[in-house]
Protein backbone atom coordinates (compact mmCIF):
# COMPACT_ATOMS: atom_id res chain seq x y z
CA UNK A 1 0.00 0.00 0.00
CA UNK A 2 1.26 3.40 -0.96
CA UNK A 3 -0.08 4.97 2.22
CA UNK A 4 2.03 2.75 4.45
CA UNK A 5 5.09 3.23 2.26
CA UNK A 6 4.65 6.94 2.73
CA UNK A 7 4.26 6.61 6.46
CA UNK A 8 7.40 4.48 6.56
CA UNK A 9 9.27 7.23 4.72
CA UNK A 10 7.88 9.72 7.21
CA UNK A 11 8.91 7.78 10.28
CA UNK A 12 12.29 7.22 8.67
CA UNK A 13 12.75 10.98 8.51
CA UNK A 14 11.17 11.78 11.86
CA UNK A 15 13.05 9.12 13.80
CA UNK A 16 16.55 10.29 12.91
CA UNK A 17 18.25 11.48 16.11
CA UNK A 18 18.46 15.07 14.88
CA UNK A 19 14.79 15.32 13.99
CA UNK A 20 13.73 13.58 17.19
CA UNK A 21 15.77 16.21 18.97
CA UNK A 22 14.09 19.07 17.10
CA UNK A 23 10.64 17.62 17.76
CA UNK A 24 11.58 17.46 21.45
CA UNK A 25 12.92 21.01 21.50
CA UNK A 26 9.77 22.21 19.77
CA UNK A 27 7.52 20.36 22.21
CA UNK A 28 9.48 21.70 25.19
CA UNK A 29 9.50 25.29 23.97
CA UNK A 30 5.83 24.97 23.08
CA UNK A 31 4.96 23.73 26.56
CA UNK A 32 7.08 26.47 28.10
CA UNK A 33 5.40 29.31 26.28
CA UNK A 34 2.06 27.56 26.67
CA UNK A 35 2.48 27.54 30.42
CA UNK A 36 3.64 31.15 30.57
CA UNK A 37 0.86 33.64 30.06
CA UNK A 38 1.91 36.67 28.08
CA UNK A 39 3.73 34.95 25.28
CA UNK A 40 1.99 32.91 22.65
CA UNK A 41 2.90 30.56 19.82
CA UNK A 42 2.60 33.24 17.12
CA UNK A 43 5.26 35.47 18.69
CA UNK A 44 7.52 32.53 19.53
CA UNK A 45 7.35 30.97 16.08
CA UNK A 46 8.01 34.38 14.55
CA UNK A 47 11.08 34.82 16.78
CA UNK A 48 12.49 31.41 15.90
CA UNK A 49 11.63 31.67 12.21
CA UNK A 50 14.91 33.31 11.20
CA UNK A 51 16.86 30.63 13.06
CA UNK A 52 15.31 27.82 11.03
CA UNK A 53 17.23 29.16 8.06
CA UNK A 54 20.26 27.44 9.53
CA UNK A 55 18.47 24.10 9.76
CA UNK A 56 17.26 21.54 7.24
CA UNK A 57 13.78 22.63 6.08
CA UNK A 58 12.12 19.53 7.52
CA UNK A 59 13.84 19.93 10.90
CA UNK A 60 12.83 23.57 11.08
CA UNK A 61 9.20 22.78 10.32
CA UNK A 62 9.16 19.90 12.79
CA UNK A 63 10.37 22.24 15.50
CA UNK A 64 7.95 25.06 14.66
CA UNK A 65 5.03 22.65 14.45
CA UNK A 66 6.02 21.23 17.84
CA UNK A 67 5.84 24.71 19.34
CA UNK A 68 2.35 25.21 17.98
CA UNK A 69 0.78 22.01 19.29
CA UNK A 70 2.98 21.97 22.39
CA UNK A 71 1.48 25.32 23.35
CA UNK A 72 -1.98 23.73 23.28
CA UNK A 73 -0.85 21.25 25.94
CA UNK A 74 0.97 23.77 28.09
CA UNK A 75 -1.81 26.33 27.97
CA UNK A 76 -4.16 24.03 29.81
CA UNK A 77 -1.77 23.63 32.76
CA UNK A 78 -1.91 27.33 33.57
CA UNK A 79 -5.63 27.43 32.94
CA UNK A 80 -6.28 24.64 35.44
CA UNK A 81 -3.82 25.62 38.15
CA UNK A 82 -3.87 29.41 38.03
CA UNK A 83 -7.18 30.21 36.39
CA UNK A 84 -5.30 32.24 33.81
CA UNK A 85 -5.29 31.03 30.24
CA UNK A 86 -1.70 30.32 29.19
CA UNK A 87 -2.97 30.61 25.61
CA UNK A 88 -6.14 32.02 24.10
CA UNK A 89 -7.06 28.48 23.07
CA UNK A 90 -7.34 27.44 26.70
CA UNK A 91 -9.57 30.30 27.85
CA UNK A 92 -12.57 28.03 28.25
CA UNK A 93 -10.53 25.35 30.00
CA UNK A 94 -10.21 27.80 32.90
CA UNK A 95 -13.90 27.66 33.62
CA UNK A 96 -14.22 24.04 34.69
CA UNK A 97 -10.55 23.13 34.96
CA UNK A 98 -9.83 25.61 37.71
CA UNK A 99 -12.96 24.61 39.57
CA UNK A 100 -11.76 21.00 39.51
CA UNK A 101 -8.41 22.16 40.91
CA UNK A 102 -10.18 24.04 43.70
CA UNK A 103 -12.01 20.86 44.61
CA UNK A 104 -8.66 19.15 45.01
CA UNK A 105 -8.88 17.38 41.68
CA UNK A 106 -6.12 19.29 39.89
CA UNK A 107 -4.28 16.08 39.05
CA UNK A 108 -7.32 14.52 37.43
CA UNK A 109 -8.02 17.70 35.45
CA UNK A 110 -4.43 17.84 34.16
CA UNK A 111 -4.49 14.16 33.25
CA UNK A 112 -7.82 14.46 31.43
CA UNK A 113 -6.51 17.49 29.53
CA UNK A 114 -3.32 15.67 28.50
CA UNK A 115 -5.03 12.41 27.56
CA UNK A 116 -7.78 14.21 25.65
CA UNK A 117 -5.14 16.24 23.81
CA UNK A 118 -3.13 13.14 22.95
CA UNK A 119 -6.16 11.24 21.70
CA UNK A 120 -7.29 14.19 19.58
CA UNK A 121 -3.76 14.75 18.32
CA UNK A 122 -3.40 11.14 17.18
CA UNK A 123 -6.76 11.08 15.40
CA UNK A 124 -6.26 14.42 13.67
CA UNK A 125 -2.73 13.52 12.59
CA UNK A 126 -4.20 10.40 10.98
CA UNK A 127 -6.80 12.61 9.29
CA UNK A 128 -4.03 14.85 8.01
CA UNK A 129 -2.19 11.82 6.60
CA UNK A 130 -5.37 10.46 5.03
CA UNK A 131 -6.93 13.58 3.56
CA UNK A 132 -3.91 15.56 2.48
CA UNK A 133 -2.90 13.45 -0.57
CA UNK A 134 -6.32 13.53 -2.30
CA UNK A 135 -6.66 17.23 -1.51
CA UNK A 136 -3.26 17.94 -3.00
CA UNK A 137 -4.38 16.08 -6.17
CA UNK A 138 -7.37 18.38 -6.41
CA UNK A 139 -5.11 21.33 -5.71
CA UNK A 140 -2.88 20.44 -8.62
CA UNK A 141 -5.75 20.97 -11.04
CA UNK A 142 -6.25 24.51 -9.70
CA UNK A 143 -5.28 27.42 -11.89
CA UNK A 144 -4.91 31.07 -10.98
CA UNK A 145 -8.66 31.85 -11.03
CA UNK A 146 -9.44 28.93 -8.70
CA UNK A 147 -6.72 30.01 -6.30
CA UNK A 148 -7.97 33.55 -6.23
CA UNK A 149 -11.53 32.44 -5.50
CA UNK A 150 -10.32 30.00 -2.86
CA UNK A 151 -8.36 32.71 -1.06
CA UNK A 152 -11.32 35.06 -1.25
CA UNK A 153 -13.43 32.34 0.35
CA UNK A 154 -10.71 31.90 2.94
CA UNK A 155 -10.65 35.55 3.92
CA UNK A 156 -14.43 35.73 4.13
CA UNK A 157 -14.53 32.58 6.23
CA UNK A 158 -11.87 34.08 8.48
CA UNK A 159 -14.13 37.09 9.04
CA UNK A 160 -17.18 34.95 9.74
CA UNK A 161 -15.34 32.71 12.19
CA UNK A 162 -13.32 35.46 13.84
CA UNK A 163 -13.63 36.10 17.51
CA UNK A 164 -15.77 39.11 18.36
CA UNK A 165 -17.10 41.83 16.11
CA UNK A 166 -17.40 41.21 12.35
CA UNK A 167 -16.66 44.83 11.47
CA UNK A 168 -13.42 44.75 13.45
CA UNK A 169 -12.37 41.48 11.82
CA UNK A 170 -12.96 42.98 8.37
CA UNK A 171 -10.95 46.05 9.37
CA UNK A 172 -8.06 43.89 10.57
CA UNK A 173 -7.96 41.82 7.38
CA UNK A 174 -8.07 44.90 5.16
CA UNK A 175 -5.32 46.50 7.23
CA UNK A 176 -3.27 43.32 6.78
CA UNK A 177 -3.86 43.38 3.02
CA UNK A 178 -2.67 47.00 2.90
CA UNK A 179 0.48 46.33 4.92
CA UNK A 180 1.10 43.36 2.61
CA UNK A 181 1.18 45.73 -0.36
CA UNK A 182 4.10 47.73 1.02
CA UNK A 183 7.20 47.31 -1.11
CA UNK A 184 7.92 46.80 -4.79
CA UNK A 185 5.19 45.82 -7.20
CA UNK A 186 6.12 42.35 -8.43
CA UNK A 187 5.20 43.02 -12.06
CA UNK A 188 6.25 46.58 -12.74
CA UNK A 189 8.93 47.12 -10.10
CA UNK A 190 7.29 50.35 -9.02
CA UNK A 191 7.22 51.04 -5.29
CA UNK A 192 4.01 51.18 -3.26
CA UNK A 193 3.37 52.71 0.16
CA UNK A 194 7.08 53.00 0.85
CA UNK A 195 7.00 56.75 1.59
CA UNK A 196 10.45 56.90 -0.02
CA UNK A 197 11.94 54.92 2.85
CA UNK A 198 14.64 52.78 1.30
CA UNK A 199 14.26 49.99 3.86
CA UNK A 200 10.64 49.47 2.87
CA UNK A 201 11.24 48.77 -0.83
CA UNK A 202 11.69 45.06 -0.19
CA UNK A 203 8.42 44.93 1.68
CA UNK A 204 7.85 43.96 5.28
CA UNK A 205 8.82 40.53 6.47
CA UNK A 206 6.08 38.47 8.06
CA UNK A 207 8.30 37.72 11.06
CA UNK A 208 8.83 41.43 11.70
CA UNK A 209 5.12 42.11 11.62
CA UNK A 210 4.25 39.12 13.81
CA UNK A 211 6.94 39.80 16.41
CA UNK A 212 5.92 43.44 16.57
CA UNK A 213 2.19 42.82 16.86
CA UNK A 214 2.24 39.78 19.09
CA UNK A 215 5.60 39.87 20.87
CA UNK A 216 6.19 43.54 21.60
CA UNK A 217 2.51 44.50 21.60
CA UNK A 218 1.74 41.82 24.14
CA UNK A 219 4.55 42.99 26.45
CA UNK A 220 3.26 46.55 26.43
CA UNK A 221 -0.29 45.34 27.05
CA UNK A 222 0.79 43.13 29.96
CA UNK A 223 2.78 45.90 31.61
CA UNK A 224 -0.06 48.36 31.20
CA UNK A 225 -2.39 46.00 33.04
CA UNK A 226 -2.37 46.19 36.84
CA UNK A 227 -0.49 43.29 38.44
CA UNK A 228 -2.91 40.40 38.57
CA UNK A 229 -3.60 38.26 41.57
CA UNK A 230 -2.49 34.75 40.75
CA UNK A 231 -4.49 32.24 42.68
CA UNK A 232 -2.08 29.38 42.22
CA UNK A 233 -3.48 26.18 43.59
CA UNK A 234 -0.69 25.46 46.00
CA UNK A 235 -1.46 22.03 47.30
CA UNK A 236 0.60 19.13 46.10
CA UNK A 237 -0.82 17.27 43.16
CA UNK A 238 -1.17 13.78 44.49
CA UNK A 239 -3.67 11.87 42.41
CA UNK A 240 -2.98 12.11 38.71
CA UNK A 241 -5.20 9.31 37.52
CA UNK A 242 -8.84 10.28 36.89
CA UNK A 243 -11.60 8.15 38.40
CA UNK A 244 -13.69 5.66 36.43
CA UNK A 245 -16.57 8.10 36.59
CA UNK A 246 -14.38 10.76 34.97
CA UNK A 247 -13.53 8.42 32.12
CA UNK A 248 -17.14 7.46 31.59
CA UNK A 249 -18.18 11.11 31.45
CA UNK A 250 -15.40 12.40 29.29
CA UNK A 251 -14.97 9.93 26.47
CA UNK A 252 -18.01 11.07 24.47
CA UNK A 253 -16.90 14.66 25.09
CA UNK A 254 -13.44 13.85 23.77
CA UNK A 255 -14.91 12.26 20.64
CA UNK A 256 -17.18 15.23 19.97
CA UNK A 257 -14.37 17.68 20.68
CA UNK A 258 -12.00 15.85 18.34
CA UNK A 259 -14.57 15.77 15.53
CA UNK A 260 -15.51 19.42 15.92
CA UNK A 261 -11.91 20.56 16.27
CA UNK A 262 -10.80 18.59 13.21
CA UNK A 263 -13.48 20.21 11.06
CA UNK A 264 -12.99 23.75 12.36
CA UNK A 265 -9.21 23.46 12.11
CA UNK A 266 -9.36 22.99 8.35
CA UNK A 267 -11.48 26.10 7.86
CA UNK A 268 -9.66 29.36 7.28
CA UNK A 269 -9.72 31.55 10.35
CA UNK A 270 -10.31 28.43 12.40
CA UNK A 271 -7.70 26.55 14.33
CA UNK A 272 -7.17 25.97 17.99
CA UNK A 273 -8.93 28.91 19.65
CA UNK A 274 -12.19 28.76 17.77
CA UNK A 275 -12.33 24.98 18.16
CA UNK A 276 -12.07 25.09 21.93
CA UNK A 277 -14.81 27.72 22.31
CA UNK A 278 -17.14 25.87 19.97
CA UNK A 279 -16.50 22.51 21.66
CA UNK A 280 -17.31 23.93 25.09
CA UNK A 281 -20.53 25.46 23.80
CA UNK A 282 -21.48 22.17 22.15
CA UNK A 283 -20.82 20.14 25.31
CA UNK A 284 -22.99 22.45 27.35
CA UNK A 285 -25.77 22.08 24.82
CA UNK A 286 -25.79 18.28 24.58
CA UNK A 287 -25.26 17.68 28.30
CA UNK A 288 -28.20 16.28 30.25
CA UNK A 289 -27.18 18.33 33.29
CA UNK A 290 -25.86 21.64 31.93
CA UNK A 291 -25.83 23.09 35.44
CA UNK A 292 -22.69 21.11 36.23
CA UNK A 293 -20.71 23.26 33.82
CA UNK A 294 -18.77 25.98 35.57
CA UNK A 295 -18.60 23.88 38.71
CA UNK A 296 -15.85 21.49 37.75
CA UNK A 297 -17.42 19.33 35.03
CA UNK A 298 -14.79 17.03 33.61
CA UNK A 299 -16.39 17.28 30.13
CA UNK A 300 -15.71 21.01 30.25
CA UNK A 301 -11.99 20.22 30.31
CA UNK A 302 -11.95 17.22 27.99
CA UNK A 303 -13.94 18.75 25.12
CA UNK A 304 -12.08 22.05 24.60
CA UNK A 305 -8.67 20.45 25.19
CA UNK A 306 -9.27 17.74 22.59
CA UNK A 307 -10.78 20.30 20.21
CA UNK A 308 -7.92 22.78 20.39
CA UNK A 309 -5.34 20.12 19.74
CA UNK A 310 -7.33 18.60 16.87
CA UNK A 311 -7.83 22.05 15.40
CA UNK A 312 -4.13 22.84 15.70
CA UNK A 313 -3.17 19.70 13.76
CA UNK A 314 -5.77 19.84 11.02
CA UNK A 315 -5.04 23.49 10.29
CA UNK A 316 -1.90 22.15 8.64
CA UNK A 317 -4.03 20.49 5.93
CA UNK A 318 -4.79 23.55 3.77
CA UNK A 319 -1.28 24.91 4.34
CA UNK A 320 0.50 21.74 3.24
CA UNK A 321 -1.84 20.72 0.43
CA UNK A 322 -2.83 24.02 -1.16
CA UNK A 323 -0.20 26.37 0.18
CA UNK A 324 -2.90 28.52 1.74
CA UNK A 325 -2.59 29.47 5.40
CA UNK A 326 -5.75 29.22 7.47
CA UNK A 327 -4.47 31.16 10.47
CA UNK A 328 -1.59 33.32 11.61
CA UNK A 329 0.61 30.41 12.69
CA UNK A 330 0.22 28.74 9.29
CA UNK A 331 1.07 32.05 7.65
CA UNK A 332 4.38 31.95 9.52
CA UNK A 333 4.92 28.32 8.45
CA UNK A 334 4.58 29.50 4.86
CA UNK A 335 7.23 32.06 5.71
CA UNK A 336 9.48 29.27 7.00
CA UNK A 337 9.07 27.36 3.73
CA UNK A 338 9.83 30.38 1.58
CA UNK A 339 12.99 31.14 3.62
CA UNK A 340 14.27 27.85 2.23
CA UNK A 341 13.09 28.66 -1.26
CA UNK A 342 10.31 26.08 -1.16
CA UNK A 343 7.22 27.20 -3.03
CA UNK A 344 4.23 26.26 -0.87
CA UNK A 345 1.50 24.48 -2.80
CA UNK A 346 0.14 21.11 -3.85
CA UNK A 347 3.44 20.12 -5.45
CA UNK A 348 5.14 19.84 -2.03
CA UNK A 349 3.72 16.39 -1.45
CA UNK A 350 4.91 14.91 -4.72
CA UNK A 351 8.20 16.80 -4.97
CA UNK A 352 9.23 16.62 -1.34
CA UNK A 353 7.61 13.55 0.19
CA UNK A 354 10.22 13.49 2.97
CA UNK A 355 9.20 16.94 4.09
CA UNK A 356 5.49 16.22 4.18
CA UNK A 357 5.51 12.71 5.60
CA UNK A 358 8.36 13.47 7.96
CA UNK A 359 6.29 16.27 9.44
CA UNK A 360 3.19 14.11 9.78
CA UNK A 361 5.14 11.35 11.52
CA UNK A 362 6.87 13.83 13.81
CA UNK A 363 3.54 15.27 14.88
CA UNK A 364 2.44 11.95 16.25
CA UNK A 365 5.79 11.42 17.98
CA UNK A 366 5.66 14.97 19.31
CA UNK A 367 2.22 14.36 20.79
CA UNK A 368 3.50 11.29 22.55
CA UNK A 369 6.45 13.28 23.92
CA UNK A 370 4.09 15.95 25.16
CA UNK A 371 2.10 13.55 27.32
CA UNK A 372 5.37 12.62 29.00
CA UNK A 373 6.57 16.22 29.22
CA UNK A 374 3.30 17.34 30.73
CA UNK A 375 2.24 14.67 33.19
CA UNK A 376 5.23 13.39 35.15
CA UNK A 377 7.08 16.68 34.86
CA UNK A 378 4.16 18.84 35.87
CA UNK A 379 6.00 20.00 39.01
CA UNK A 380 8.67 21.75 36.96
CA UNK A 381 6.12 23.73 35.00
CA UNK A 382 4.34 24.76 38.17
CA UNK A 383 7.64 26.09 39.55
CA UNK A 384 8.05 28.06 36.37
CA UNK A 385 4.80 29.87 36.98
CA UNK A 386 6.36 31.41 40.05
CA UNK A 387 8.92 33.35 37.98
CA UNK A 388 7.67 36.93 38.16
CA UNK A 389 6.72 38.61 34.91
CA UNK A 390 9.11 41.48 35.55
CA UNK A 391 12.03 39.18 34.72
CA UNK A 392 10.29 37.44 31.86
CA UNK A 393 9.37 40.49 29.88
CA UNK A 394 12.97 41.68 29.55
CA UNK A 395 13.98 38.30 28.15
CA UNK A 396 11.00 38.23 25.78
CA UNK A 397 11.75 41.77 24.63
CA UNK A 398 15.37 40.89 23.96
CA UNK A 399 14.47 37.75 21.99
CA UNK A 400 12.02 39.82 19.97
CA UNK A 401 14.84 42.24 19.16
CA UNK A 402 17.39 39.60 18.23
CA UNK A 403 14.78 37.58 16.33
CA UNK A 404 13.82 40.49 14.12
CA UNK A 405 17.41 41.56 13.65
CA UNK A 406 18.51 38.15 12.40
CA UNK A 407 15.77 37.96 9.74
CA UNK A 408 17.85 40.10 7.45
CA UNK A 409 20.59 41.52 9.68
CA UNK A 410 18.69 44.75 9.50
CA UNK A 411 18.40 47.24 12.33
CA UNK A 412 15.62 48.99 10.41
CA UNK A 413 13.47 45.88 10.80
CA UNK A 414 13.81 46.17 14.58
CA UNK A 415 12.59 49.77 14.43
CA UNK A 416 9.68 48.59 12.33
CA UNK A 417 8.89 45.90 14.90
CA UNK A 418 8.90 48.53 17.64
CA UNK A 419 6.42 50.52 15.57
CA UNK A 420 4.17 47.48 15.07
CA UNK A 421 4.43 46.80 18.78
CA UNK A 422 2.75 50.11 19.49
CA UNK A 423 0.21 49.38 16.74
CA UNK A 424 -0.46 45.97 18.28
CA UNK A 425 -0.98 47.50 21.70
CA UNK A 426 -3.44 50.05 20.35
CA UNK A 427 -5.32 47.31 18.48
CA UNK A 428 -5.58 45.22 21.63
CA UNK A 429 -6.86 48.26 23.53
CA UNK A 430 -9.52 48.65 20.83
CA UNK A 431 -10.50 44.98 21.20
CA UNK A 432 -9.32 44.22 17.68
CA UNK A 433 -7.85 40.76 17.30
CA UNK A 434 -4.56 41.21 15.39
CA UNK A 435 -4.42 37.58 14.15
CA UNK A 436 -6.59 38.16 11.03
CA UNK A 437 -4.21 40.98 10.10
CA UNK A 438 -1.35 38.48 9.66
CA UNK A 439 -3.65 36.33 7.54
CA UNK A 440 -4.52 39.27 5.30
CA UNK A 441 -0.87 40.25 5.16
CA UNK A 442 0.24 36.86 3.83
CA UNK A 443 -2.75 36.18 1.60
CA UNK A 444 -2.77 39.68 0.08
CA UNK A 445 0.26 39.35 -2.18
CA UNK A 446 -0.71 35.77 -3.11
CA UNK A 447 -4.18 36.91 -4.08
CA UNK A 448 -2.84 39.79 -6.08
CA UNK A 449 -0.51 37.56 -8.03
CA UNK A 450 -3.25 35.07 -8.82
CA UNK A 451 -5.71 37.80 -9.73
CA UNK A 452 -3.24 39.29 -12.19
CA UNK A 453 -2.39 35.91 -13.64
CA UNK A 454 -6.06 35.04 -14.05
CA UNK A 455 -6.71 38.35 -15.79
CA UNK A 456 -3.82 37.69 -18.12
CA UNK A 457 -5.14 34.24 -19.02
CA UNK A 458 -8.54 35.74 -19.76
CA UNK A 459 -7.02 38.78 -21.46
CA UNK A 460 -8.70 41.08 -19.00
CA UNK A 461 -12.13 39.48 -18.86
CA UNK A 462 -13.29 39.12 -15.23
CA UNK A 463 -15.91 36.58 -16.33
CA UNK A 464 -13.20 33.93 -16.07
CA UNK A 465 -13.95 33.65 -12.35
CA UNK A 466 -17.54 32.55 -12.95
CA UNK A 467 -16.94 30.52 -16.11
CA UNK A 468 -14.65 28.03 -14.41
CA UNK A 469 -16.84 25.62 -12.43
CA UNK A 470 -14.56 25.19 -9.39
CA UNK A 471 -13.94 28.90 -9.13
CA UNK A 472 -17.67 29.59 -9.46
CA UNK A 473 -18.45 27.07 -6.73
CA UNK A 474 -15.95 28.69 -4.38
CA UNK A 475 -17.36 32.15 -5.07
CA UNK A 476 -20.90 30.91 -4.42
CA UNK A 477 -19.73 29.43 -1.13
CA UNK A 478 -18.16 32.79 -0.22
CA UNK A 479 -21.40 34.60 -1.08
CA UNK A 480 -23.42 32.14 1.01
CA UNK A 481 -21.12 32.71 3.97
CA UNK A 482 -21.62 36.45 3.69
CA UNK A 483 -25.36 35.95 3.53
CA UNK A 484 -25.24 33.79 6.63
CA UNK A 485 -23.52 36.46 8.71
CA UNK A 486 -26.03 39.00 7.51
CA UNK A 487 -29.02 36.94 8.69
CA UNK A 488 -30.14 38.24 12.07
CA UNK A 489 -30.98 34.80 13.55
CA UNK A 490 -27.53 33.41 12.88
CA UNK A 491 -25.91 36.62 14.01
CA UNK A 492 -27.47 36.16 17.43
CA UNK A 493 -26.18 32.59 17.60
CA UNK A 494 -22.73 33.71 16.57
CA UNK A 495 -22.55 36.27 19.33
CA UNK A 496 -23.62 33.61 21.79
CA UNK A 497 -20.83 31.22 20.81
CA UNK A 498 -18.00 33.71 20.60
CA UNK B 1 4.65 51.48 27.01
CA UNK B 2 7.11 54.20 26.19
CA UNK B 3 10.14 52.61 27.79
CA UNK B 4 9.54 49.19 26.17
CA UNK B 5 9.37 50.85 22.77
CA UNK B 6 12.30 53.15 23.44
CA UNK B 7 14.33 50.22 24.78
CA UNK B 8 13.74 48.29 21.57
CA UNK B 9 14.56 51.33 19.44
CA UNK B 10 17.79 51.82 21.40
CA UNK B 11 18.62 48.16 20.75
CA UNK B 12 17.97 48.63 17.03
CA UNK B 13 20.18 51.70 16.78
CA UNK B 14 23.03 50.29 18.85
CA UNK B 15 23.32 46.66 17.73
CA UNK B 16 25.35 47.39 14.60
CA UNK B 17 27.60 50.08 16.01
CA UNK B 18 27.97 49.17 19.66
CA UNK B 19 27.57 45.41 19.40
CA UNK B 20 25.39 42.87 21.14
CA UNK B 21 26.67 43.28 24.70
CA UNK B 22 26.10 47.03 24.97
CA UNK B 23 22.84 46.80 23.02
CA UNK B 24 21.44 44.29 25.52
CA UNK B 25 22.60 46.47 28.41
CA UNK B 26 20.75 49.43 26.87
CA UNK B 27 17.62 47.38 26.20
CA UNK B 28 17.40 46.01 29.74
CA UNK B 29 18.32 49.34 31.31
CA UNK B 30 15.68 51.33 29.46
CA UNK B 31 13.17 48.50 29.31
CA UNK B 32 13.32 47.99 33.07
CA UNK B 33 11.94 51.49 33.62
CA UNK B 34 8.59 50.16 32.42
CA UNK B 35 7.81 48.66 35.79
CA UNK B 36 8.51 49.99 39.23
CA UNK B 37 8.67 46.44 40.53
CA UNK B 38 12.23 45.92 39.23
CA UNK B 39 14.98 47.02 41.61
CA UNK B 40 18.26 48.35 40.13
CA UNK B 41 20.25 45.36 41.36
CA UNK B 42 17.73 42.95 39.86
CA UNK B 43 17.93 44.80 36.58
CA UNK B 44 21.71 44.52 36.52
CA UNK B 45 21.59 40.80 37.24
CA UNK B 46 18.87 40.27 34.63
CA UNK B 47 21.00 42.15 32.11
CA UNK B 48 24.07 40.03 32.80
CA UNK B 49 22.09 36.79 32.61
CA UNK B 50 20.55 37.87 29.32
CA UNK B 51 23.93 38.80 27.86
CA UNK B 52 25.34 35.41 28.84
CA UNK B 53 22.29 33.60 27.51
CA UNK B 54 22.17 35.37 24.14
CA UNK B 55 25.88 35.00 23.68
CA UNK B 56 25.78 31.26 24.28
CA UNK B 57 22.60 30.62 22.25
CA UNK B 58 23.03 32.91 19.29
CA UNK B 59 26.76 33.37 18.90
CA UNK B 60 28.18 30.07 20.15
CA UNK B 61 25.18 27.79 19.58
CA UNK B 62 23.89 29.05 16.26
CA UNK B 63 26.91 30.88 14.95
CA UNK B 64 25.02 34.01 13.93
CA UNK B 65 27.08 36.88 12.66
CA UNK B 66 26.08 39.63 15.06
CA UNK B 67 28.72 42.13 16.15
CA UNK B 68 29.49 41.52 19.82
CA UNK B 69 31.69 44.46 20.81
CA UNK B 70 31.79 48.05 19.52
CA UNK B 71 33.89 48.63 16.42
CA UNK B 72 36.77 50.83 17.43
Amino acid sequence: MEFFDNLAVGFGVALTPANLGFAFVGAMVGTLIGVLPGIGPIATIAMLLPLTFHLEPVSGLIMLAGIFYGAQYGGSTTAILVNLPGETSSVVTCIDGHQMARQGRAGAALAVAAIASFFAGSISTALLAGFAPPLAKIGQSFGAPEYFSLMLLGLIAAVVLAHGSVVKAVAMIVLGLLVGLVGSDGNTGGTRFTFDIRELTDGIDVATLAIGLFGVGEIIANLARPAEERSLVAQKITRLWPTGDDFRRCWPAVLRGTALGSILGVLPGGGATLSSFAAYALEKKVSTEPSRFGRGAVEGVAAPESANNAGAQTSFIPMLTLGIPGNAVMALMIGALTIHGIQPGPQIMSERPQLFWGMVASMWIGNLMLVIINLPLIGIWVQLLKVPYRFLYLAILLFCGIGVYTVGNSAAAVLLAAFFGVVGFILMKLDCEPAPMILGFVLGPLMEENLRRAMKIASGDPMIFVQRPISLGLLIAAALLLLIVALPAIRGKREEVF
Amino acid sequence: MLSVTVGLIAFALSIERLGLVLAIALLTGIGALATRALRPLETAIAGLVLIAMSWSIFIVGLGLTIPIWPEW
